[in-house]
């Protein structure tokens, strides 16, 4: 499974948002999608599924602003390691 | 006398049975007879609060090696249940929950090695008293757009901002203090410190006078180029969100297990009143609409307690209870308040008075709806997780 694919099936299967049908890797995330704490659960997924860390400059909305932009981060992140 | 102890082993094993007995014991051995008066005079019992932490009660969840009972949370949940059926001093277990939630169990999860052995055996004990800072004047229900900031300094970080409603703060020894040190995403760029009371720069001043729960002191906290170590920060810079997400998650479930405590104690005293009071030749209680209310209460106890210890099951598995925690918060605080307004209209003229607890557990009541997240925020989290 890529790392996009991934982090959809996380935010429909353990956040339960109920129109994942109609969410894509383009769908802003935050403020609709998202709340504060889906937000935190996502970021402890992340880092525990993929093994990286997300520094406290990387917490921003151009990295988690969408699915696409956050697995282009992870994906880079784990490249480097 | 317990009069109509709803059933505890359908729930849980005969050893966590036990054990809630045990607390319970020890609960009615805490002075009862002078809560009115600190009740009046919004004074707390300090002497109380160490001999629960002598019991175990403050340490529960807690590692043994730092002082801590290494209880589960199901088991957790069972003695603050007990604790609040048995204790008529709703604000002292208030305190207590506010204690073990918001720096008991964010030190335990978050804190280095050193901070957790300079901290958590006194906080376990009850030797020391701890709280949280988090809410500011216009930072309540949306708590990340808090403005506390905590600047970079060589020393450490330079902290500024003020705090309101912070529980414990008047009598507290060490204190957790949110404040943001950069601009994140939502909840994060806040930074949880563990600082210790006295720090100069961090006054804590402007008791507030509440209408419930008294005996829990409350005040405000101000922070004026208050200079902390890098040492005091707790979990990591800028995920200080995360630390406040899990004391929220135990306090939803925990507090809770008190309030049911509190409402299982009021159906005995309505119980042994509908007994006893007699009008138009009979008890009270052989009429329907006083037996109704009281059979109301007992419904309300066992959903409520099977709400709270589905959290607490979900909890020792690892599972995420945020949607499960906001249902048992909800469900759990509104019928409280009901229950309450229902215990004050059966004992009539007399429940509107001082002389009997009623009034005041109907005061201590109506927090409930509000602290921990209000009903409005507990809707909103379990809308958003239906996809609305």
């Amino acid at each position: 499974m890529d790392t996009a694919a991934s982090i959809r099936g996380y935010i429909r299967d353990e956040l339960l948002v109920a129109d994942a049908s109609s969410l894509r890797d383009d769908t802003p995330l935050w403020g609709g999608v998202l709340d504060s704490v889906g937000l935190m659960q996502l970021i402890s997924f992340i880092e525990e599924s993929f093994g990286v860390e997300i520094g406290d400059d990387e917490l921003t909305s151009a990295h988690f602003g969408t699915i696409s932009a956050i697995a282009s981060l992870v994906d880079r992140k784990v490249t480097a390691s | 006398m317990i009069v109509a102890a709803p059933p505890l082993l359908e729930w849980v094993s005969e050893e966590q049975a036990a054990f809630y007995e045990a607390v319970v014991g020890f609960a009615r051995t805490l002075p009862r007879e002078d809560v009115s008066a600190l009740d009046r005079e919004a004074a707390f019992a300090r002497e109380s609060w160490r001999r629960c932490g002598g019991f175990g009660i403050q340490g529960l969840p807690a590692p043994e090696e730092h002082g801590g009972g290494g209880a589960d949370v199901t088991t957790t949940i069972l003695a603050l249940e007990a604790l609040g059926y048995g204790c008529t001093d709703n604000g002292l277990v208030f305190s207590i929950n506010a204690h073990m939630w918001t720096s008991v169990v964010p030190v335990w999860q978050f804190g280095t090695e050193e901070q957790k052995r300079r901290w958590l055996p006194g906080l376990c004990s009850g030797e020391l008293i701890g709280c949280h800072a988090m809410t500011e004047p216009d930072a309540g229900s949306d708590p990340f757009s808090l403005t506390a900031s905590a600047k970079r300094t060589p020393e450490g970080f330079r902290l500024n901002g003020r705090k309101t409603f912070i529980t414990n703060a008047p009598v507290a020894d060490v204190l957790i203090v949110f404040a943001r040190t950069s601009e994140g995403l939502g909840p994060y760029g806040i930074t949880a410190f563990v600082i210790p009371a006295g720090t100069p720069g961090m006054d804590v001043s402007g008791e507030i006078d509440k209408m419930g729960l008294r005996t829990s002191p409350m005040s405000e906290v101000s922070l004026d180029d208050c200079v902390v170590p890098e040492s005091a920060v707790l979990g990591r810079v800028g995920r200080g969100g995360e630390v406040f997400q899990r004391s929220m998650e135990w306090e939803r479930a925990c507090i809770m297990a008190s309030q049911i405590g509190l409402m299982r104690r009021t159906m005995d005293t309505c119980i042994a009143y509908a007994r006893e009071r007699r009008q138009f030749g009979q008890p009270i209680g052989k009429f329907e609409s006083i037996a109704d209310k009281i059979a109301d209460m007992r419904v309300s106890i066992d959903a409520g307690r099977a709400l709270v210890l589905r959290v607490g099951r979900l909890m020792d598995r690892g599972r995420d209870a945020t949607l499960e925690s906001a249902i048992a918060k909800l469900f759990v605080s509104e019928a409280n308040v009901r229950l309450h307004l229902d215990a004050v209209q059966i004992h009539g003229g007399y429940g509107y008075t001082r002389e009997f607890e009623i009034e005041r557990a109907l005061r201590d009541s109506v927090g409930g709806r509000i602290y921990s997240g209000t009903s409005e925020i507990q809707r909103r989290i379990i809308a958003r997780r239906l996809g609305l």
